[in-house]
């Protein structure tokens, strides 16, 4: 009796034990990013959706931060509870691969499991590439477009802004679109951005110059130059001379976007990504336009990307949702095929040549406006640093009225003091 | 070794050891979550903090202590929190014995009503009341630049203005934490017993003699109670400055807890804001103690 006993313990613990061998628990991955539009949530959930049922072994956790992304992300990885993928803003990289957060995706891109590199657009592998290597790309990204009220345009008699327009364009019609009641009091703005450090970042480059002598591991700053004193008196004028843009003020919001939002402002620059936005407000009719030119037409392009974790157990499978998460199809559908409801411009060259791809005249001169855009400074983690030095000292030329000059003399002194030589060599 | 002992001796009790044992999972808690990060971010303090293998960030001694005193942007922001501080804390201590009086005293015909609505804002996220004075202070629809209007006084970018933004955020803390201050003035009011008022008014006592002369001193824990956390919390704010200003413009409302925070998940330097909030808890525990020795410690709380 004690003897089959004993045999049926065992027999029923082989069964189980062979149960729990053969049976392989689906893969979960991790994957968080940052909320940019409500109807995100949708988009993601359906393209994981779609990766899951065709591998059903894996099982995709999606987590859609609305505030507080990079402290969320940072203070997982220091818990050792880091996501698989993550998506990240090209000008947070240097900072994230010094720290050691994100995976050099090389062997992949170049790998036998990988993708046709040269029909990415160059500026996006510059934004994702850091010391050599490549971290990453996405689906879709954004560039810098001029948008216009279109009544105020009408209502002035003035032409609609085109390829031709000039930073001396913008100026005059600025001028003639800023409107005053019988008080003097003004009523419209022709033109307004409170991130001025961008406009002048654009400034520079579309007339030919640098803010650095390498951007990417600068040693000496150029920005302080005669044609970045020129850029800033350019943003100065604006404001305190002509008195077309309201000061600089909070960016956010309630800043320059509210403002063209409720028709208080004529032109504003922005990402192409606020078409979506603006888009939804009904009594706006608005049109988009390239960037105003130079001696060269420019702006900065927007590059955020899907990026794998250090801490990630399964770096194939990750990067082959990575591949499908950044895929043409998936950029096509997010860019709405260049309809209105875009959330994003496509990354791919050969999403623009697919029979689907049908721009309106929003999404038209986005498209144009990509050839020329360049990503934003992204050396370190001095690139946002630079950026918030360069908007103080631009609100201090601008309000407080400071000598250009001598104001971007000073910021140089702080660059190289604060950035520069602290960048880890 | 007393004391041990005598713990040893009471936990062979089965009622101590159980309340002991249903004490724990709170005391593991507290330990894990409360004190165990003090500790922790001692360290942090010490180190070049490595956000994906904090195991092994390299040990650099006092050097991020050393770097803080010698920012000056660290100091800046210092300046913009000691005036925050001062301009938030005793504007809000004053204003709200000034209704505490109003309320107790019954002066106003509407006392009732100021009563039940004071606290609302307390109860207000400050996120939430920080956008609605976004609001109020925006350059080209605001309500203040509209009344303004009305007196041919030009708009003003409220919180854009270096000299402007940081007085701006300053009202809407008051604001904020007026109820709180009413709430424990008037608790310290009616706490102060009838009869001492009586016997200065059959003394001859006018209503100022008789406040302070009688009541302000017993008054005296209640303002130290309101001054000691008013620092603390103000030393301590963040989220105004972060959804009003971001710290802007020109750095001028960029206070410490908010040059810490840039520090930690902007530009990734968890060791020196450590080290950041390490000087701000000497800068508060030395403020508290200068308070205490100001008003005297017989006074008690």
């Amino acid at each position: 009796m004690k003897k089959r006993s004993l045999i049926l313990v065992l027999s029923t613990l082989l069964v189980v034990l062979f149960a729990f061998t053969s049976y392989s628990a689906p893969i979960t991955l991790r994957l968080t990013k940052w909320l940019s539009f409500p109807e995100e949530k949708g988009w993601i959930e359906k393209w994981a959706k779609k990766y899951e049922q065709a591998h059903p072994d894996v099982k995709i956790e999606i987590d859609l931060v609305t505030t507080g992304y990079d402290e969320k992300l940072l203070t997982s990885f220091a818990g050792g509870e880091a996501p698989d993928i993550f998506y990240v803003h090209s000008v947070n990289l240097p900072a994230y691969v010094e720290q050691g957060l994100c995976v050099p995706l090389d062997k992949y891109i170049d790998g036998p499991n990988g993708i046709n590199t040269k029909d990415i657009f160059p500026a996006i592998w510059k934004a994702t590439t850091y010391k050599g290597k490549k971290y990453g790309y996405s689906a879709t990204n954004g560039v810098q477009i001029l948008y216009f009220n279109k009544r105020m345009f009408r209502e002035s008699g003035l032409r609609y802004p085109d390829k031709n327009w000039t930073w001396k364009d913008l100026a005059e019609t600025a001028q003639k679109l800023t409107k005053k009641d019988k008080d003097g009091r003004i009523t419209q703005y022709g033109f307004q951005c409170d991130e001025y450090n961008r406009v002048f970042v654009t400034y520079v480059w579309s007339m030919g110059g640098k803010l650095f002598d390498n951007e990417e591991a600068p040693k000496k700053p150029l920005f302080n130059n005669t044609i970045g004193v020129e850029a800033a008196k350019y943003l100065a004028d604006l404001v305190m001379v002509y008195g077309v843009a309201p000061a600089p003020g909070v960016p956010g919001a309630l800043g320059y976007r509210e403002a063209f939002r409720t028709q208080k402002v004529a032109m504003i620059l922005d990402g192409s990504w606020m078409i979506r936005n603006f888009i939804n407000q009904k009594d706006l009719e608005f049109g988009t336009a390239v960037v105003p030119k130079g001696k060269k037409r420019t702006g900065w392009y927007d590059c955020c990307f899907w990026a794998m974790s250090t801490q990630t157990k399964y770096p194939d499978i990750v990067w082959d949702v990575i591949k499908h998460m950044s895929s043409v199809e998936v950029a096509l559908d997010k860019a709405d095929y260049g309809g209105p409801q875009l959330m994003g411009m496509p990354s791919w060259q050969t999403a623009y040549k697919d029979p689907r791809w049908k721009p309106c005249d929003l999404v038209a001169p986005v498209v144009e406006q990509m050839k020329y855009a360049r990503p934003e400074l992204s050396f370190w983690n001095a690139g946002k640093f630079a950026f918030t030095m360069l908007a103080s000292k631009l609100q201090e030329i601008i309000i407080m009225k400071k000598d250009p000059k001598k104001a971007l003399d000073e910021l140089a002194q702080e660059t190289i003091e604060e950035i520069i030589k602290k960048m880890p060599k | 070794m007393k004391e041990s002992n005598s713990l040893l001796k009471s936990l062979k009790n089965p009622t101590v050891r159980a309340a002991y044992i249903f004490i724990l999972p709170s005391l593991i808690l507290i330990f894990v979550f409360r004190i165990l990060p003090i500790f922790l971010s001692i360290w942090i303090s010490m180190v070049d903090f490595s956000i994906s293998t904090p195991i092994s960030s390299k040990f650099v001694g006092l050097e991020n202590f050393r770097e803080a005193v010698k920012d000056k942007y660290l100091w800046d922001a210092l300046k913009n929190t000691a005036e925050y501080s001062v301009g938030t804390v005793i504007p809000g201590i004053l204003l709200g014995l000034i209704f505490a009086l109003i309320i107790s005293e019954g002066w106003f015909k509407y006392s009732g009503l100021i009563r039940s609505i004071y606290f609302i804002p307390v109860i207000l996220s400050t996120t939430i009341a920080g956008l609605i004075f976004s609001w109020l202070y925006h350059p080209s629809f605001g309500l203040l630049n509209y009344i303004l209007s009305f007196f041919k006084i030009p708009p003003k970018a409220w919180l854009g203005d270096p000299i402007l933004a940081l007085p701006c955020v300053m009202i809407m803390a008051v604001w904020k934490g007026l109820g709180y201050n009413i709430t424990i003035w008037t608790a310290g009011l009616l706490g102060i017993p009838s009869e001492y008022r009586d016997a200065a008014r059959v003394d001859g006592c006018n209503w100022w003699k008789e406040f302070w002369y009688i009541r302000a001193p017993l008054l005296k824990p209640v303002l130290l109670f309101l001054t000691v956390l008013g620092f603390i919390n103000s030393f301590q704010s963040f989220e105004a400055i972060y959804v009003m200003t971001g710290g802007g413009p020109i750095y001028k409302t960029r206070v410490i807890v908010y040059y810490l925070w840039q520090n930690a998940f902007q530009w990734l330097r968890f060791g020196y804001a450590a080290a950041i909030a390490w000087l701000l808890f000497l800068i508060l525990v030395s403020l508290t103690y200068f308070q205490f020795k100001m008003y005297g410690k017989e006074e008690g709380l």
